[in-house]
C-alpha cells in the first residue's frame, strides 16, 4: 500500500486575468437579460444547428486519451482515488469531455472534474478546459486553457487536445483538491 | 423577458440533477429540487464557474419555483427547480424518481430538459 504524499499548496493563486483580456462574446439577447459575470462560452437561444458537422467521438476519445496521463499520474500517488471519465452536452456546448476524480475521504460532495469543453459560435469554436469542483464550481486551475478556433475539425481536434495537455500538467492540482481536508460542504 | 438563473459548478449530468434528501425534501419558504440562484454572485464565490440556466427555455413538468425568503427556510434570489403537477405543486415522486438517477450510468429526462435550457457557462470575476 502506497500512502500518498500530500503537500498542501498554501498559498495558491490563480492567475489573475484582466476582464478586458477575457474571451468574451456576449450576445445582445443575453446583455438584455442582465447576465452577470464573464461569459467563456455563447449563450444560445436556439441549439447549434451544426454540431452534427462535426465528429466528436474522435475529439472526445483524443482529449480522454491525453487525460489518461493524468489519471495515472493522479492514481500512482493515491492508488485509493475513484475516478470516472464521460461526456456531456448542452444547449450551450456539443462536448464537455471530463474526468471526474472522487475525494480520498469518501465524501461524494464536489468531486473534481478535469475537463475540456468545446463551444460553437458561428465561425469560431471556443475551447476552454479546466480542473474544478463539479458542484461548487470552484476553479483551481485554468491558466492557458481556453483558445479560439475557427470551427473546423482539424482545429477544434487540435485545440481540445491543446487544452487537454495544459490539464495534465497540474496533477498535483488534482491531488490536493480531493485530499483537502479543510473542504467543508456547503450547503445551499 | 428572459429568466437566467445560475447553477454552481460543472455542466456534468450529475451537477444538473438533484440529491436525494438534499434536494428532494422542502422547507417552509423554499421548495424543493436542484439549487439555482437569480445572481451569479448568489450562486458561487469569487472567480467560481456556474451554468447559466434559462428558465423560460425549460420545457415542463418543470418549473423554476422561487423562495418565499419571509419564511425561516426561504432565501433571496434562491430559484428550485422541480417537476410540478398540472395544479403547481411539486411532483415530489417524480423529483425522487429523478434525483434516484444522479450518480447512475443513467441520463433522466428532466436532466436532459435542463440540458437543453443549459445557454452558457460563465465564471465570476474576482
Amino acid at each position: 500500500m502506497i500512502t500518498p504524499q500530500i503537500e498542501r499548496v498554501a498559498d495558491f493563486q490563480m492567475q489573475v486575468v484582466a476582464r478586458e483580456d477575457l474571451a468574451v462574446s456576449i450576445p445582445s439577447p443575453v446583455v438584455a437579460a442582465d447576465l452577470h459575470g464573464t461569459a467563456w462560452l455563447p449563450l444560445l437561444k436556439e441549439p447549434a444547428g451544426t454540431t452534427d458537422s462535426f465528429d466528436w467521438d474522435s475529439i472526445h476519445r483524443a482529449v480522454q486519451e491525453i487525460l489518461e496521463t493524468l489519471t495515472s499520474w493522479v492514481v500512482s500517488r493515491a492508488p485509493a482515488t475513484a475516478w470516472k471519465s464521460g461526456r456531456s452536452s448542452a444547449r450551450a456546448f456539443p462536448l464537455f469531455s471530463y474526468r471526474v476524480f472522487y475525494r480520498l475521504d469518501g465524501n461524494d460532495y464536489d468531486p473534481v472534474i478535469a475537463g475540456v469543453t468545446v463551444s460553437l459560435e458561428g465561425p469560431i469554436a471556443r475551447v476552454s478546459g479546466d480542473i474544478s469542483g463539479d458542484e461548487s464550481g470552484r476553479v483551481y486551475f485554468d491558466e492557458g486553457c481556453s483558445l479560439e478556433v475557427p470551427s473546423h475539425q482539424d482545429a477544434i481536434f487540435d485545440a481540445a487536445c491543446f487544452v487537454a495537455h495544459r490539464l495534465v500538467v497540474p496533477g498535483q492540482i488534482v491531488l490536493d483538491a480531493i485530499s483537502d481536508r479543510d473542504f467543508q460542504v456547503v450547503v445551499r | 423577458m428572459t429568466w437566467l438563473v445560475y447553477r454552481s459548478g460543472s455542466g456534468r449530468e450529475d451537477n444538473l440533477t438533484p440529491r436525494m434528501i438534499k434536494d428532494t425534501v422542502g422547507k417552509p419558504g423554499q421548495s424543493p429540487g436542484l439549487s439555482t440562484y437569480t445572481a451569479l454572485e448568489l450562486a458561487v464565490p469569487p472567480g467560481g464557474k456556474a451554468q447559466v440556466i434559462d428558465l423560460d427555455l425549460l420545457q415542463l413538468p418543470l418549473r423554476g419555483l422561487e423562495d418565499q425568503p419571509f419564511l425561516e427556510g426561504g432565501r433571496e434570489g434562491h430559484v428550485s427547480i422541480a417537476p410540478t403537477t398540472p395544479d403547481g405543486e411539486v411532483d415530489r415522486a417524480l423529483l425522487e424518481e429523478w434525483a434516484a438517477t444522479r450518480g447512475t450510468d443513467q441520463v433522466h429526462r428532466l436532466t436532459e430538459i435542463v440540458q437543453q435550457a443549459l445557454v452558457a457557462t460563465v465564471r465570476r470575476p474576482r
